[in-house]
């Protein structure tokens, strides 16, 4: 695990690189952040899908967006447009890193808005891309944001501009490319895995949609790590 | 290496310690450095603390011209686990590498501040009672052990609360107290929370040395203790041994939460430790009685 930073000289990004621990498939893997409390909760999770991912042969990265976690900038600051650029650099640095042509997704919540517009922007690199728990609009990130307890809340707002370019996304206009998707979200029960054209749909059995949350039900530090293997089998391909 | 535009400090990315596996992140001032400080985080949340208070933290502390460390403690956030034998001494030993990072990169490293949230608190107080090189302690809604004083203070409440009264009469009080007691112990918090929380005498005789050490030690207790720390002045009632007027000070923060959820608790935090490390007292009305939220 290496830790790193990247980006622009005006806004520089923090991120965790792993290299593949395992027989190296020469190819990479780019984790993408849920957004806010969301992310605070999810970071173990992650961790452990890249620690996975890496000892099964896949060299990952993973970041935090500028203005969020350990990066660069006020909570205040943060756009949909930064962040956006932040992850074409992280695609980048990973490619440049692990020497890579092509490099599958993983966005969990916000992330999978993130991983879709992204694939949307570079399907020469992007071959694979899995939406987890995924909103159908950017507003839903919103509504998720403002939905925590009461503190997390407040501890991570989302202004009226960050707000406004939210409300223009809408993950169905931008899963139109990037090769195969992989969607992790709730679905109809008794038809846990459909296939949708390129898209392959796992179905979260009810109880469980929030599996990826640190510290949930007093669980503190449960990975849902069934769930995990699935996601690196079908990355695996 | 990095910098942050005009920002008045940089951030380096630290990896450190015995096995050569803490990840962390050292905000240094751009001026002559002054005192260093080490976070300690909460319970098992990453280096970014609850609600990224301890990036904020770093960052105005940094400013003021204290170089200060945020890292994760082994099995946690960024820093892989490591296989030692009990996981209580590997914090220990992963809080002393971190004091000795810093006194690596700055001169004085017999003085060293350590700021803890929560179980970091809990962790701070007892390495920094085994480690001269820890100077001044802040302690952000540490375990308080509760007294004769909490429980009379909580009895008087109740009968003056109409909600008390209420729940008394609807038969909600009872039900409450029957779910406590049949709770399954599986739904208990696991033991990361608390690692190195001592009993009451311990953490009193543990006071006690560090009193007698010098280190100046502040506690900054948020609404969020208040379930077992109801009044400023239980610290001298739960240090009957430790307590010192001279070395101990109390902010009594009703207005803060326990994740110190906005702007304002977070800058406000960031003044008090900034007027500990500097030797300023607080003021008069942070020190005194504020009345308690319902």
């Amino acid at each position: 695990m290496i830790q790193l930073h990247f980006g622009s000289g005006r806004r520089l990004v923090y991120g965790v690189y792993h290299p593949a621990t395992g027989t190296r498939l020469r190819r990479g893997v780019l984790l993408l952040n849920p957004y806010g409390w969301e992310a605070l909760r999810a970071h173990r999770t992650l961790r452990a899908l890249a620690l996975r991912l890496a000892g099964g042969g896949f060299d990952v990265l993973r970041f935090d967006y500028s203005c969020t976690g350990d990066s660069l900038g006020d909570r205040e600051d943060a756009s949909w447009e930064d962040w956006m650029e932040d992850a074409d650099y992280a695609l980048d640095e990973l490619q440049s890193m692990a020497g890579l042509r092509k490099v599958s997704l993983v966005g969990l919540r916000m992330g999978a808005l993130v991983a879709a517009a992204l694939a949307d922007e570079r399907p020469d690199v992007v071959d694979r891309q899995v939406l987890w728990a995924p909103p159908a609009r950017g507003g839903d990130v919103v509504r998720w944001a403002r939905s925590g307890h009461e503190g997390e809340v407040d501890a991570f707002p989302i202004g009226r501009r960050l707000e406004d370019q939210l409300d223009r996304l809408d993950l169905a206009a931008l899963r139109s490319s990037g090769g195969l998707s992989l969607v992790l979200g709730l679905g109809r029960p008794g038809r846990e895995v459909q296939s949708v054209g390129g898209t392959e749909v796992i179905t979260l059995s009810p109880d469980d949609p929030h599996c990826w949350m640190q510290d949930r039900d007093r669980g503190a530090g449960a990975v849902p790590t069934k769930l995990l293997d699935r996601i690196a089998t079908w990355i695996t391909g | 290496m990095m910098a942050s535009g005009a920002a008045p400090f940089r951030e380096t990315l630290e990896t450190f310690g015995r096995h050569g596996s803490l990840a962390g992140i050292l905000t240094r001032p751009t001026v002559d450095p002054s005192s260093p400080v080490v976070l300690l985080g909460a319970g098992i949340i990453h280096k970014v603390g609850p609600s990224r208070a301890s990036v904020d933290l770093a960052r105005a502390l940094a400013s003021a011209g204290h170089p200060t460390l945020r890292f994760d403690l082994s099995g946690i956030g960024d820093s892989p686990r490591v296989d030692e034998p009990a996981l209580d001494r590997t914090a220990v030993l992963d809080i002393r590498d971190a004091i000795s990072l810093m006194g690596d990169r700055f001169e004085g490293d017999d003085d060293v501040a350590l700021v803890g949230f929560c179980s970091g608190a809990d962790n701070g107080l007892y390495v920094a009672a085994e480690d001269p090189r820890v100077t001044r302690l802040v302690l952000f809604d540490p375990t308080v052990h509760r007294t004769k004083g909490f429980d009379k203070r909580r009895r008087t409440r109740r009968l003056t609360s109409a909600r008390s009264w209420w729940n008394v009469i609807s038969g909600r009080s009872l039900a409450l107290e029957l779910k406590d007691r049949i709770a399954d112990e599986s739904d208990r918090p696991p033991g990361y929370y608390g690692l190195l929380t001592q009993n009451r005498d311990e953490t009193d005789r543990r006071v006690a040395g560090l009193v007698q050490r010098g280190v100046q030690i502040l506690y900054v207790l948020s609404q969020g203790c208040h379930d077992y720390c109801n009044a400023p002045e239980q610290i001298e009632e739960s240090l009957p041994t430790g307590y010192s007027r001279d070395s101990i000070s109390v902010l009594w923060a009703p207005e803060m939460d326990h994740i110190l959820s906005t702007r304002d608790q977070r800058d406000r935090l960031a003044s008090a430790v900034l007027s500990h490390l500097h030797d300023r007292p607080l003021r008069k009305s942070e020190v005194s009685d504020v009345p308690l939220r319902a």
